[in-house]
């Protein structure tokens, strides 16, 4: 994948993500998992109604808004007005001003999402990343189950696991409160200073969660959290 | 907890000015969590007080620069009176020429030092004094192996290109195929082989060499006129008092050293054998602040100490008292705690713990008992431990252990 695919990716599937975190039910006609019809386009469902040009999806992500493929639209528009509607409200929730527990999940599900993309398909983060596996899970302090896990086995690819327990983690991350959390995925925290100040602590092989990190930094920078 | 306010200030206001408020291998989130200390105020001996007033039992000697204990009277008294002639001039003091003279005299295949603030200031000159003797470009080194911060070996993934790393070549610690193919793979081409004395990679268990490793590797680079370089930062004279080399029998072309060389001052020296002399000539060396007669002064007098007392063999004594004693005592709370790589400078590991969960809650605990045990770093015996004080840490580990048990 070129540079803008990755991009492109990622921004979908962070979206997709972002749904799962919200706990919107799909049926066929709103579901946006995205699917990578050729080289220019990615489709959200494999209904087709809502398609868009990668460098339309960067668009979307960067301004908040861009044209989605108008052959494709109006071929199924009910379908493709229904995925719009979920992609708004999940901007919508992006940009949420209430700091709960739904809130932190959402950004936790849409950043790890892009990173994970980025370990797998750029070529300076699986670089870094090299034959890597394993579990990181994020937990919010006083929880018994995480918040959200990244995961690969062996042969297998970075992915992402929301709320759900899985077993033998490499890293726990713990974050203090809600807010730290948040403040955490916007990338608002220093990882050294946070962790000296007990803002959250992080438990296991620190030196797989340096390089997740490295890699979630520099997804943030080209990908900041999603503002559609 | 021990209390941690005036830690939390400064670590708000260093990161307000400082990258990452704290770096390197002291940053908090890469190696120690908030329940060890982050800065510290004063040391004696194998004691230190952080910014709270917290005191600690030092296991860690600031990671191996210190060996004689903080604050050595002797050392600190040859220092003191060296500061006041001064520190830095225009040209080299006489002590220069003194130091040089001791290093050629106790490192048994020396002919010749320089010197430098840190490890890596050497081991980086080190490859290239070894490029500029063979004329070859391509440097062999272990992997995981820790030689300094600079691009072509640090662990870090910031700031690097790919030119970086273009002519260095790794191989597995003991595999002694691995290193052959290199060799034969690239034929003619290998300038240098740059190892330290045993594998103490951070995060993993060390490892030894095998009985036939060194006269394997020496076999190797003399039949491919390859220079082999010691990294004896960490470890030396903490095996042996004239070098590390010759606590494995062997002998490298260059040594490296520097941590316990100065007993905390800053220097490094790296020393090496006639033919490479001319090498060393050529290879530009140079630093405002690296003829520093302090700094050489602590050195001086730390060397021999470390001979007069004989302070490798002590240490190693030391190290082993404390770490089978340690191992024992794991062992009666079922925990099979193992005390790998040389005594005098042990990394912890507990069988099956490869995930560090266990190293992490056991250092945890301690570091509430006031121990300074590293979950992830190898620790450091100095001279300054005696009988009663590590009694007193396996006193303090018990607790330890009994609140690991009781939190199963």
């Amino acid at each position: 994948m070129d540079t803008n695919c990755i991009k492109a990716w990622a921004i979908a599937r962070s979206l997709h993500k972002g749904a799962n975190a919200l706990g919107l039910k799909f049926t066929k006609e709103n579901c946006i998992k995205p699917v990578l019809l050729n080289d220019k386009l990615i489709s959200f469902g494999t209904s087709k109604g809502l398609v868009f040009t990668k460098q339309n999806l960067i668009i979307l992500h960067s301004k908040g808004f861009a044209f989605p493929e108008l052959r494709f639209l109006l071929s199924s528009p009910l379908y493709a007005f229904r995925k719009i509607l979920t992609v708004k409200k999940i901007g919508y929730s992006l940009k949420s001003t209430k700091e709960d527990k739904r809130f932190l999940t959402l950004l936790l599900g849409v950043g790890l999402e892009a990173t994970s993309v980025y370990m797998n398909q750029n070529q300076l983060c699986s670089g870094i990343m090299g034959n890597d596996t394993g579990l990181v899970e994020f937990y919010l302090n006083g929880d018994e189950r995480p918040i959200a896990s990244l995961d690969k086995e062996n042969g297998g690819k970075w992915r992402v696991v929301l709320n759900q327990p899985m077993k033998n983690p490499r890293v726990r991350i713990t974050f203090k409160d809600i807010d730290i959390g948040i403040q955490s995925c916007l990338g608002q925290l220093n990882p050294q200073v946070s962790s000296s100040l007990g803002k959250y602590t992080i438990d296991g092989y620190l030196p797989l969660m340096d390089k997740i990190g490295y890699c979630a930094r520099i997804t943030g920078n080209e990908l900041p959290i999603l503002i559609t | 907890m021990r209390s941690h306010n005036k830690s939390d200030q400064l670590s708000t206001r260093a990161s307000a000015v400082i990258p990452n408020g704290t770096y390197g291998h002291v940053s908090p989130a890469g190696s120690l969590p908030r329940h060890f200390a982050h800065f510290c105020s004063a040391g004696e001996g194998i004691e230190f007080t952080d910014v709270d007033g917290n005191r600690w039992l030092d296991f860690m000697c600031a990671y191996g620069a210190v060996i004689h204990g903080y604050q050595n009277p002797a050392i600190e008294s040859a220092v003191e009176k060296q500061r006041l002639q001064g520190t830095v001039f225009n040209h080299p003091h006489e002590i220069t020429v003194e130091l040089a003279e001791k290093l050629t005299e106790v490192i048994d295949f020396a002919s010749w030092s320089v010197f430098a603030k840190n490890g890596s200031d050497l081991t980086t000159w080190s490859i290239r004094v070894a490029r500029e003797h063979t004329k070859r470009p391509i440097v062999i080194k272990a992997k995981g192996a820790y030689h300094g911060v600079d691009a072509w070996c640090d662990p870090g993934m910031g700031g690097r290109v790919k030119s970086d790393r273009s002519d260095i070549l790794e191989f597995e610690w003991n595999n002694l195929n691995q290193l052959e193919e290199l060799f034969k793979s690239n034929d003619g081409q290998i300038a240098a082989v740059i190892l330290t004395p045993y594998h103490h990679a951070a995060f993993a268990p060390s490892v030894m060499p095998n009985e036939d490793f060194w006269s394997n590797v020496r076999s190797l680079c003399d039949n491919h006129e390859t220079v082999l370089i010691l990294d004896d930062v960490r470890t030396g004279w903490r095996l042996h008092d004239g070098g590390s080399h010759r606590y494995f029998n062997f002998t490298p072309d260059m040594s490296v050293y520097s941590k316990a060389l100065g007993n905390g001052y800053a220097i490094s020296a790296c020393v090496g054998i006639p033919q490479l002399k001319n090498a060393a000539s050529e290879v530009f060396l140079t630093g405002s602040c690296w003829n520093d007669a302090v700094a050489m002064r602590a050195a001086l007098t730390s060397i021999e100490l470390c001979g007069n007392e004989s302070v490798a063999k002590s240490v190693l004594e030391k190290g082993n008292y404390f770490c089978e004693a340690l191992e024992r005592l794991a062992l009666e709370f079922d925990f099979q705690l193992q005390m790998t790589g040389p005594a005098s400078m042990p990394y912890p590991w507990f069988e099956g713990d490869e995930n560090l969960f266990q190293i992490q809650k056991f250092c945890q605990a301690a570091s509430a008992q006031g121990l300074f045990f590293h979950p992830h770093h190898n620790w450091f015996i100095s001279n300054a431990h005696d009988k009663g004080t590590l009694d007193n840490a396996l006193s303090l580990a018990q607790h330890s252990f009994e609140e690991m048990k009781n939190e199963l």
